[in-house]
C-alpha cells in the first residue's frame, strides 16, 4: 500500500482499548452448602 | 514532560483492506501483502519480516530491530485516504500479494493503529493495530457467489461495527464509499 515517505516516528496511547477484548468470564459462586447433621 | 509521554493520544485511523478466509474457528481476516492472520480481541503486534528472514537467508544486512522503524518498511499499514486502497478491493496479480490461496472474500474498513507508529506523508506504519470498523462488499468481483450473511456473521467475533456494501466491482465500491473519504 502506498502511504507516502516516512516523516517522523511518534508514540501514540489510545485514550481507551481499541480491542473490544473478552471479558474475563466470572466463575459461578458455588451454592451455599447445607449442613447435614450427623 | 516525562521522556516516556505519549506523542498523540489515540489510536489514529487509517485504511485498509483484508482477505476473508474461513478457518476451523469461523470467518477471520488476513493481511493481503503477507497473508497475516488478525487476530479476534486481540492486538495484532507489527514485526519485521526483512530482519526475520532476509539477514539470515539471504546474507542480507538488515539490523534487527522492534517494528515500525522510520528506515525500513516494516510495520502494519493504514492510509488517509480510501483511494490508497483501492486497487486493493479486488484481487490483483499485479501487485505483490501473498494472501491465503483459499480466501474467499475481501473487505474493506478503518484500522485502529498505536504504539510505535511511523507518520509518512499519506499514511502510517504502527507497531499495534485492530480493525476498528468493516465494509463488506454483497458480491465478489468475478461474479461467484458468496455467503455474505455467514461471513457478516463470523466476523462480528471481532466486535467491531460491520456494514454491508451493495457492491462488486472496485468502481462499485469506490463509489460507495467514496475515493477521497478520510477516516475519522
Amino acid at each position: 500500500m502506498e502511504i507516502g515517505e516516512p516523516e517522523r516516528q511518534i508514540t501514540v496511547e489510545p485514550v481507551e482499548d481499541p480491542v473490544p477484548r473478552e471479558e474475563p468470564v466470572e466463575a459461578p459462586a458455588e451454592p451455599e452448602r447445607e449442613e447435614i447433621p450427623a | 514532560m516525562s521522556e516516556n509521554a505519549p506523542d498523540l493520544i489515540g489510536p489514529i485511523l487509517g485504511w485498509r483492506a483484508w482477505c476473508v478466509r474461513e478457518t476451523e474457528e469461523g470467518w477471520r481476516l488476513y493481511s493481503i501483502h503477507y497473508g497475516e492472520p488478525w487476530p479476534v480481541r486481540n492486538d495484532l503486534t507489527a514485526w519485521c519480516y526483512r530482519s526475520r528472514y532476509l539477514s539470515t537467508a539471504n546474507n542480507i544486512s538488515h539490523n534487527r530491530h522492534i517494528a515500525p522503524t522510520k528506515d525500513c518498511f516494516c510495520g502494519i499499514y493504514g492510509a488517509n485516504e480510501f483511494g490508497q486502497v483501492r486497487q486493493y478491493v479486488i484481487a490483483s496479480y499485479l501487485s505483490c500479494e501473498m494472501v491465503p490461496p483459499d480466501y474467499v472474500h475481501r473487505v474493506v474498513g478503518q484500522v485502529s493503529l498505536w504504539g510505535r507508529v511511523v507518520q509518512c506523508s499519506q499514511g502510517y506504519r504502527a507497531g499495534n493495530a485492530y480493525p476498528a470498523r468493516l465494509w463488506l462488499p454483497v458480491r465478489r468481483p468475478d461474479g461467484k457467489s458468496i455467503d455474505v450473511d455467514a461471513i457478516a456473521f463470523g466476523l462480528a467475533d471481532y466486535g467491531i461495527p460491520i456494514e454491508l456494501l451493495d457492491a462488486g466491482t472496485r468502481y462499485e465500491i469506490v463509489h460507495q464509499i467514496g475515493y477521497g473519504r478520510e477516516a475519522a
